[in-house]
């Protein structure tokens, strides 16, 4: 029978036997009783049929119960051992109860047999049914220690009460760097470099743990290296079955990869907030269906719409003028449907429409950002009504200016023609008079023939003379006129080359005369050749002329060449000027000495001076009465003329 | 018997027809001149001798047109000239005071035979007047017009 009682009896006298069985049947419990009397029966009955109850007298005549105790307590420890005996003093009694027996029964109070029996076996069942859990328990801490052992992304241990580490698995020493020898007996503060008072302090997370049982946080935590990396750390206070506190379950993952992308998108974040909220432009995101989502402050100041009122609106609807809706929208279809137009990628300009209806000039831009909904798009405007404003100012003022060109132009072309009627008259009817005159007196001459006088033909050989000068000052006035107005033909010039070909041409101005030239170093210069010619002719030729009564002349021609300028000088040793009248020299017609003393039209300095002003140059004189005269020119070096650089 | 050269000079300034009528009477003998002092006395003469009438001789051999005159100028006798079939083959030195190109060429286009300016000096004035005249009288040969003087043409051959 399974439920039956095994009862192992150490019992020598039979009656008693009988009592026992009496009593026990009483209680009708179902039990076999097996009755042994000596060690070597005892022993193979406790191995061949395990008893669940043992019932042992105290002295027995080959054998003694404390034995048997001791015996029971080495090969079945659970099976319960109760005294049954007739004599037992007080103290036996006890000490058999220290010595691990279950209880004890006298037999003259066999009554107390049963409940001892049941007490005994209740307490027996207790025991082996704790046993069971016990060991259970510890195949399952066996299973859970290999477990968090070969966890290596999470730091798991222990600690005691004070916050001392007591075990480190892998992921800890990973983690952590610490292995497990160096780091057991450690407060938990070790990881931490938190001042006293920091709500995550490990004092105050083992304080918290303890209270609520369970603390979790995310901190910096300090590895064996020193390097700090962000952690979420859960504490879990750990209590013996009376809740006393037996120390905390500390788990530690390393969390810096996501703090780290938590904090790139929360600067992304940041910086994408603040370009929209300062930039100048309005940029607004649109969805698939052109409703407004995003309205940056530039929007609202730009549009005249607040944030709340433009979001979820349709952003043609907001802004587009109604009658450029329909193209627009034609546009905007044209791109959804190929997947490409006008606006994409390249900034537009359009007009666009404010909230009180103000129209203005933007130059417009369009992204486009696929997502789940098929697209978003990211529209900046950048308001160029004032450029716009700017450029047809510009271009008016542009047309004005153009006009007034024009208006001028003609002017001084009317200027011109007038210049060119008068010069034809001038040498049309100052100059026929001249003939006339001529042409009378040499009829008068041949009429008259050889009554004439010897004074009266030489009064009409002076008018004759005096109508031939006046015909070349007309004609030296007219070269003059025609100076101001030649077009300019700028080239490369040998200097050196012009002045010896001009030499060469007056040559037989000097016939006869002893002259020393001294010509200096003369760089190139950047003139017209024909005129750079004139100026040299002129020049020379002044110098010649008022040095024909030295007995020696010297002429002295040189340049130096400056950053800016060629300037040039014809020395002579020659009559000179006095110098208070140097001012004149340059002017038409004026002379410092007499026409009679050194013929000439009054006109060969001021060609000089209208020719280098034209140049961009300026002329000057130096010189003394007798002790000759110098004139300078300068002329600009290749740039910064304002006349036709050819 | 010898033909009788004939030259119209065409001038408006009184002193200049005055010494170009004297030096072309002292540089040859057998020269006829008739003098117009603007271009519309020059047209209405040269209509009315376009063809010898009676006694009335044909038109001069030569023309000596000055350019610059008022109301009718030299350039519109040149065209009215050479549109009329009459005058067409006369020949016309254009003699002026104007160096002027477009001047010189208007007249040229106007069909001038010649364009001489009017030297400034008198005595080159004299020579060139005396030059043309040896030229245009003695050297060239006019084209053959109807009238007295191919008459006179084919009677002296």
């Amino acid at each position: 029978m399974k439920n039956e009682l095994q009862i192992l009896m150490l019992e020598d006298v039979a009656a008693d036997v009988v009592l026992i069985n009496h009593e026990l049947r009483k209680a009708g419990v179902p039990f076999r009783t097996r009755r042994v009397e000596t060690r070597e029966a005892f022993l193979r009955e406790l191995q061949q049929h395990p008893p669940s109850l043992i019932l042992s007298d105290h002295g027995l005549p080959q054998f003694d119960g404390f034995t048997a105790l001791a015996i029971a307590q080495r090969e079945c420890p659970d099976v319960p051992f109760i005294f049954v005996t007739s004599s037992m003093g007080e103290e036996v009694a006890v000490e058999t109860l220290k010595s691990g027996a279950t209880d004890y029964v006298l037999k003259e109070h066999i009554g107390n047999l049963v409940p001892a029996v049941t007490r005994a076996l209740r307490l027996s069942d207790e025991r082996r049914r704790r046993h069971a859990a016990e060991s259970a328990l510890s195949e399952s801490e066996e299973h859970f220690r290999t477990l968090v052992d070969g966890v290596r992304d999470y730091a798991i241990f222990m600690l005691d009460p004070e916050g001392l580490v007591t075990t480190w698995n892998a992921g800890a020493e990973w983690i952590f760097g610490y292995r497990e020898a160096e780091i057991i007996g450690r407060p938990l503060a070790t990881f931490h470099f938190l001042e006293v008072g920091d709500p995550h302090h490990p004092e105050l997370m083992l304080r918290s743990a303890a209270g609520a049982g369970h603390q979790e946080a995310e901190v910096q935590l300090v590895r064996k290296s020193g390097t700090r990396f962000w952690a979420s750390t859960t504490l879990t206070a750990l209590r013996h079955p009376g809740g006393r506190l037996r120390g905390f379950a500390n788990v530690t993952h390393d969390i810096s990869e996501r703090k780290r992308a938590e904090e790139a998108l929360r600067r992304s974040e940041t910086a994408k907030r603040v370009i929209l909220e300062t930039a100048l432009d309005a940029i607004i995101a649109i969805d698939q269906g052109a409703r407004v989502r995003e309205w940056n402050p530039a929007a609202e100041r730009m549009f005249g719409y607040s944030r709340e009122q433009a979001v979820n609106s349709t952003l043609d609807v907001l802004v587009i003028p109604p009658p450029l809706l329909e193209i627009y929208r034609d546009g905007l279809a044209t791109y959804l449907m190929t997947g490409a137009g006008s606006l994409l990628g390249r900034p537009i300009e359009l007009r666009l429409r404010r909230a009180d209806d103000q129209e203005f000039w933007a130059e417009v831009a369009i992204a486009r950002e696929p997502s789940e909904e098929g697209a978003n798009y990211t529209v900046v405007i950048h308001d160029i009504e004032k450029r716009k404003q700017a450029e047809e100012r510009f271009r008016r003022l542009n047309e004005e200016l153009e006009q007034r060109v024009k208006d001028r132009t003609a002017q001084l072309e009317a200027a011109n023609q007038e210049l060119e009627a008068f010069s034809y008259s001038v040498s049309h009817d100052l100059r026929t008079p001249l003939r006339h005159v001529g042409g009378f007196v040499e009829i008068l001459e041949g009429r008259l023939g050889p009554r004439l006088e010897d004074n009266d033909r030489k009064l009409l050989q002076s008018i004759t003379e005096a109508t031939r000068r006046m015909g070349r000052l007309i004609d030296a006035l007219l070269a003059f006129s025609r100076l101001g107005r030649a077009d300019l033909r700028k080239t490369a010039v040998n200097l050196g080359d012009l002045v010896a070909s001009a030499i060469g041409e007056l040559k037989s101005d000097a016939a006869g005369r002893r002259v020393d030239w001294e010509i200096g170093p003369l760089p190139d210069v950047h003139a017209d050749p024909a005129l750079l010619r004139q100026v040299l002719l002129n020049l020379i030729s002044n110098a010649l002329k008022y040095t024909r009564r030295r007995s020696c002349t010297r002429i002295e021609i040189a340049g130096q060449e400056t950053a800016e300028e060629v300037v040039c000088h014809v020395r002579d040793n020659g009559v000179g000027f006095d110098r208070r009248f140097a001012h004149k020299l340059f002017r038409v017609f004026q002379r410092l000495h007499s026409a009679t003393d050194y013929e000439g039209t009054g006109i060969g300095l001021a060609n000089v001076r209208c020719i280098i002003q034209r140049h961009g140059g300026r002329v000057w004189a130096e010189g003394t009465v007798n002790e000759g005269a110098t004139f300078h020119f300068s002329l600009p070096k290749a740039k910064g003329t304002s006349d036709d650089p050819s | 018997m010898t033909r009788l050269n004939r030259i119209l000079v065409v001038d408006d300034d009184e002193n200049d027809l005055q010494l170009t009528v004297s030096e072309l009477e002292r540089s040859g003998n057998a020269t006829s001149i008739d003098v117009a002092r603007d271009g519309m006395e020059a047209l209405l003469f040269l209509r009315k001798h376009a063809a010898p009438a009676g006694r009335r001789p044909g038109p001069p051999d030569i023309v000596l047109l000055d350019l610059h005159m008022p109301c009718v100028d030299g350039l519109e006798v040149l065209r009215e000239m050479r549109r009329d079939a009459a005058l067409r083959d006369i020949p016309v030195v254009v003699f002026t005071s104007s160096p002027n190109e477009v001047d010189v060429r208007r007249s040229y286009e106007l069909g001038a035979n010649a364009y001489v300016v009017k030297p400034m000096d008198y005595g080159r004035f004299g020579e060139v007047v005396r030059q043309i005249r040896s030229f245009w009288i003695e050297h060239n040969v006019p084209p053959p017009v109807a009238g007295s003087r191919a008459a006179s043409l084919s009677a002296a051959t």
